[in-house]
């Protein structure tokens, strides 16, 4: 599928009806289209060719939306910035990417090293010339940004080979077919990939996408969603419906034909009490990293479920994806051994922005069963197979973890904490721990006596981003490590439980 | 149980959860008034206030509070049955 073409043919064909719902205000998408001319004028008025990846402001309005559409048009890549998110750190990522100008929707003046446009303010030209569409598989759609556990974001460009990839995937799958009377649920950061297997499938086919705005308490917004518009499609964080949990008997929500999860571990019990508010559901678990364009593999849920230790499995990969599992020593090992999980096919990234080392470390060549060299990636993804070809996700090789969906690296915490005037000579450490609700939550280990932290949490609250900032501090005496030298994280975490 | 009595009560609850005092709490007050008051506090501190008055809040009342006041009035609503 041609992402662009069929994203414009949509638009086309559903010109009268709704394409979006934000802060209950309906646009339909002639609105959207009219818009996406305005600041494709924009764009070709004022912004070079050559200049392809231009910073985007995350607002919640039909503008940023129709930005990302424009900039596609283009042949242009989007980086997207929350404007929450420590300024210093989306600074550092805008200059990594060399990016010279920012459309922001909102009046604040938050970025003034950089060409701003604001689609609301800027004078448009109805003259402009400009091709229907300037479109090139090569050309980059996004480049995200991830955790780094050097202290450094890592930039992960996605092109429109990958996205063409992952719909023409999204396409085929039978368990998954969307039209244009769905209302589907947007409660994503444009940040945040899975907020495109969010808005595609809706506006390929007409369908209305209802959003959430960054500063709503998520999950009760997302209740007064599906009460009040009778969403069909939601699409989650597995978090959502752990917050939910205590109040699922209050709800019943008929409406919904789908109800997918992805970017956490989705727990057994929790799904087969959320089926009884949506009695009409299917139930998909998503998996997939942002370097491999949002997902790889998908599971449906079945009451006979497939699972480890109450973790829903993370089903099979997508028809055209081809799945290893390698041990510590890069072999490949067979079902029912844990190993990591490693990626190849058309949606994988050509490799981190600018950062040899890490991509020398995480891609790697591979001849397949089939004779064909092929090109893999290493998720950081303990996994195994079964005998049934269904893979479980069994946990992180490393230090990452994800908080709200969005994955973090226990080390750029460390690092800054580390950069601290009040943390000189002091060993830190982050780990995550369950809250009451059954959600992680970081926590900053500190080896010291106890001490006034406000100006270290405000210090690391302008380096990382809100859900990377630990919730509570934990002052001990003296690490605990195991017996080989490592600190002791099993045993640091109950202590921290069991406070 | 008056307002002023469930308001000290429920600045308590905010401690607890937020692990500082440094804020004011009146029926006016929102989020954006209190550091740390967010999407996944924002649970945590209904659930300590839900033990503290023994009550539990329905969905719909915690979908439309708005302020302290309008969490001070549905813990009241609850409290007389």
């Amino acid at each position: 599928m041609n992402l662009i073409r069929s994203l414009y043919k949509s638009f086309n064909e559903n010109n009268e009806r709704n394409a979006f719902c934000i802060n209950d205000t309906f646009f339909t998408y002639q609105d959207v289209l009219n818009s996406i001319t305005k600041i494709r004028s924009v764009i070709v008025k004022n912004i070079d060719f050559d200049e392809k990846h231009i910073g985007l402001v995350t607002n919640n309005d039909l503008e940023t939306y129709a930005t990302v559409l424009a900039l596609w048009m283009e042949g242009k890549a989007y980086v997207p910035i929350n404007s929450t998110a420590s300024k210093s750190r989306n600074i550092d990522i805008l200059k990594l990417i060399d990016v010279t100008y920012i459309f922001d929707s909102s009046d604040k003046d938050d970025f003034s090293d950089f060409k701003i446009f604001n689609p609301n303010h800027t004078e448009f030209s109805n003259n402009s010339e400009f091709e229907t569409i300037n479109f090139n598989e090569t050309n980059i759609a996004y480049v995200l940004f991830t955790s780094g556990s050097t202290g450094t974001p890592k930039g992960i460009p996605i092109s429109f080979k990958n996205l063409n990839a992952l719909v023409t995937e999204l396409d085929l799958d039978k368990e998954y077919k969307l039209n244009s009377s769905d209302r589907c649920l947007q409660m994503y950061d444009l940040t945040f990939d899975a907020s495109l297997t969010a808005l595609l499938p809706a506006l390929l086919v007409g369908a209305c996408v209802y959003t959430v705005p960054s500063n709503a308490i998520k999950y009760l917004y997302i209740y007064k969603l599906l009460e009040k518009y009778k969403l069909t499609v939601l699409k989650m964080v597995p978090s959502i419906i752990y917050y939910l949990r205590p109040y699922f008997s209050e709800i019943n929500a008929p409406s919904v034909r789908y109800s997918i999860f992805g970017g956490e571990k989705l727990y057994e019990d929790v799904v087969k009490e959320w089926l009884n508010c949506i009695p009409n559901s299917v139930i998909l678990n998503h998996y997939g990293p942002t370097e491999f364009t949002v997902c790889s593999n998908y599971y449906k849920f079945e009451q006979d479920t497939k699972s480890h230790k109450g973790v829903i499995s993370i089903g099979k990969p997508f028809k055209n994806v081809d799945c290893l599992i390698l041990d510590d020593l890069g072999n490949i090992i067979g079902d029912n051994i844990e190993g990591e999980l490693c990626l190849s096919g058309n949606q994988l990234t050509s490799g981190y922005w600018k950062n040899d080392e890490l991509n020398a470390s995480s891609f790697f060549l591979h001849k397949t069963d089939s004779a064909e060299i092929k090109r893999f990636y290493k998720t950081g993804d303990l996994c195994f197979r079964d005998g049934d070809g269904f893979y479980m996700y069994v946990g992180r090789k490393d230090f990452q973890v994800k908080i709200g969906g969005y994955r973090v690296e226990l080390g750029e915490i460390e690092y800054h904490a580390r950069n601290h005037i009040s943390m000189k000579s002091k060993n830190n450490l982050v780990i995550d721990v369950k809250n009451s609700s059954n959600n992680d939550e970081l926590v900053l280990v500190i080896e010291s006596f106890k001490f006034d932290t406000k100006d270290l949490m405000d210090y690391l609250s302008t380096k990382l981003s809100d859900y990377m900032v630990p919730k509570k501090v934990f002052f001990i005496d003296n690490l605990p490590h195991n017996k080989n030298g490592k600190i002791d994280r099993k045993q640091l975490k109950s202590l921290i439980i069991n406070e | 149980m008056n307002k002023e009595e469930i308001l000290v009560s429920i600045r308590k609850s905010f401690v607890r959860v937020l692990e500082h005092d440094n804020f004011e709490l009146n029926e006016t007050t929102t989020a954006k008034d209190v550091d740390g008051w967010e999407s996944i506090t924002h649970l945590l501190i209904m659930n300590d206030v839900e033990s503290a008055f023994n009550i539990k809040f329905k969905l719909m009342d915690l979908m439309s509070m708005e302020n302290v006041g309008d969490l001070i009035n549905t813990v009241m609503k609850e409290i007389q049955g």
